[in-house]
């Protein structure tokens, strides 16, 4: 079974599903569960302070729904780590894997419309596509 | 009256759409405006008043004093060789080959050339930062040697354009006078200026930055030469003391991003002619490659020297390869004192935005330094305590 095992997690619908599931996985193993958020920060931007202010309004922001997060799944007698991070979703889920040796990335997903889809990239497609472990998605409403 | 509102209905109405699109895909406002405002340009062509003109050129003014004012002191001081070196060889080698490119092979004629040389030797120190970022390297040694070596690339960028076109007539000496007596006593002033006034609602400080600004941007003008070159060296000398006061730079920000710098970029945007654009897109290519060979030749040769390892060469060099905003200040002054023409900017200005996109992208995609190569010079320097 899996041993480490890290949960893409936003607070929104499609993530809560993938929390379930990954708790879930967790238990049978049991595994150990990293939960990863990630702040998008602006890109080509104008001031080192912009960035620093959108880092810090992010951390803020995930730092509640992480220490959520972290109590629900002690709650249910599984420990758990936290991690916020910056920049592309798809590309820090991959590298955060990565360095932490992950065998299972398990994230959700959130109905997209189409045209944001083919425009902006699905996180979900690059992790699948170039995760070096298995990856389970969660299908969620939006 | 009316035609004033009117006017200002549309800049600002203009400013709301690009800070809309930014919130919405994640890509700074800067360059939402840029591309916002080009559109805009072609298609209606909005009424640029004296006041516009002011907003924009205030906008620039305190837009590279933040720039300045984030220099980390230490950071420089600690790696003050390589930083310098890099920094010099990444403002010095494009300056040079775009400028030759420009006079000798387009034939045009040596100020526009330099405008040309000026626009492209720039780097981007925020773009720069937001990418490292991403990947933690703006915590190791090697990401904050990359952003010194950008302050000190820009800071020759903003000399050269303070200095090349003036006249060095008395105003210009006055001016220059006033500057370093400025920079000599600003920090201690400021320190002391700061905790009389105590962060009352008047704002009292960011007035006061904004009075220091103007006084040298007048005095500047007055002797010929450019705003943003004391504004930057004012950044300089306070960025210790601004960055114990991180709530005056957030406020000082949230009123030049509000109401200054939209008029700034959505101007330089709506200035360019996309259709002389689409006719010279060899130029476009032409120039965007000057700047970035001219960058590996000057840059890769130094970071052998300095023993870095193959791809963490070639990422410093694509990361000191970007520009935005010093880039389109340039091309911009050469557009408003007649030294390039409306069709030469507008191949400025879009190079400039190419090279704030392509080099990052490359760079993250397929150089980015993993594993030891993220230590390097940290090792050399003494560990992470020291930088």
């Amino acid at each position: 079974m899996f041993k480490k095992i890290l949960l893409a997690y936003d607070g929104s619908e499609g993530s809560k599903l993938a929390f379930e599931k990954a708790a879930e996985i967790a238990k049978l193993g049991p595994a150990e569960i990293h939960i990863l958020a990630v702040g998008r920060i602006p890109e080509y931007a104008e001031t080192v302070s912009e960035v620093n202010e959108a880092k810090e309004q992010a951390s803020s922001f995930y730092s509640k729904i992480m220490d959520e997060a972290i109590r629900n799944l002690s709650q249910r007698g599984l420990a758990a780590n936290s991690h916020i991070e910056f920049g592309k979703p798809g590309d820090v889920i991959l590298r955060i894997a990565e360095d932490l040796k992950a065998d299972l990335v398990v994230l959700g997903t959130n109905i997209h419309s189409a045209l944001r889809r083919r425009f902006l990239g699905a996180t979900v497609d690059k992790v699948v596509d170039h995760a070096h472990c298995s990856v389970l998605v969660i299908k969620g409403g939006d | 009256m009316e035609q004033l509102w009117s006017e200002a209905l549309i800049w600002i109405g203009l400013a709301l759409i690009s800070s809309l699109i930014s919130l919405r895909i994640g890509i700074s406002v800067a360059l939402v405006e840029l591309i916002v405002g080009i559109t805009a340009g072609n298609i209606y062509r909005p009424h640029i008043s004296e006041w516009v003109n002011f907003l924009a050129s205030f906008g620039a003014i305190v837009l590279t004093f933040l720039a300045g004012a984030e220099l980390e002191s230490q950071t420089l001081r600690k790696f003050w060789k390589e930083s310098l070196v890099l920094g010099f060889l990444s403002f010095l080698a494009p300056f040079a080959l775009s400028w030759f490119a420009a006079q000798f092979l387009l034939g045009w004629d040596r100020s526009a050339a330099q405008i040309a040389g000026l626009a492209l030797s720039t780097t981007s120190v925020a773009v720069v930062y937001a990418v490292m970022l991403e990947s933690g390297l703006n915590e190791k040694p090697i990401g904050k040697l990359i952003l010194a070596a950008c302050f000190v690339t820009d800071l020759g960028t903003v000399i050269a354009l303070g200095l090349l076109f003036t006249s060095f007539g008395p105003q210009f000496w006055i001016f220059v006078g006033v500057t370093i007596i400025a920079l000599f006593y600003l920090p201690k002033f400021t320190r002391f200026y700061l905790t009389r006034v105590n962060a009352h609602s008047s704002e009292p400080e960011v007035k006061y930055v904004y009075f220091v600004l103007m006084l040298l941007a007048y005095l500047a003008v007055g002797g010929g030469s450019e705003g943003v070159l004391p504004a930057y060296l004012v950044g300089m000398v306070l960025a210790d003391t601004f960055l114990a006061n991180k709530e005056l730079i957030r406020r000082m920000r949230a009123t030049t991003f509000a109401l200054l710098t939209p008029f700034y970029f959505l101007k330089a945007g709506s200035l360019v002619d996309l259709k002389a654009v689409f006719a010279s897109l060899g130029l476009v290519l032409l120039f965007f490659f000057s700047k970035t060979l001219a960058k590996f030749l000057g840059l890769y040769p130094a970071g052998v020297a300095f023993k870095f390892t193959r791809r963490v060469n070639v990422y410093l060099n694509l990361m000191m390869s970007t520009g935005l905003t010093f880039g389109t200040i340039s091309a911009l002054y050469g557009l408003t004192h007649g030294i390039i023409d409306k069709e030469r900017y507008s191949i400025l200005v879009v190079t400039v935005i190419l090279t704030a996109i392509i080099p990052t992208l490359i760079a993250q995609a397929f150089f980015e330094p993993k594993g030891r190569e993220r230590e390097v010079l940290f090792e050399a320097k003494g560990g992470q305590k020291d930088v």
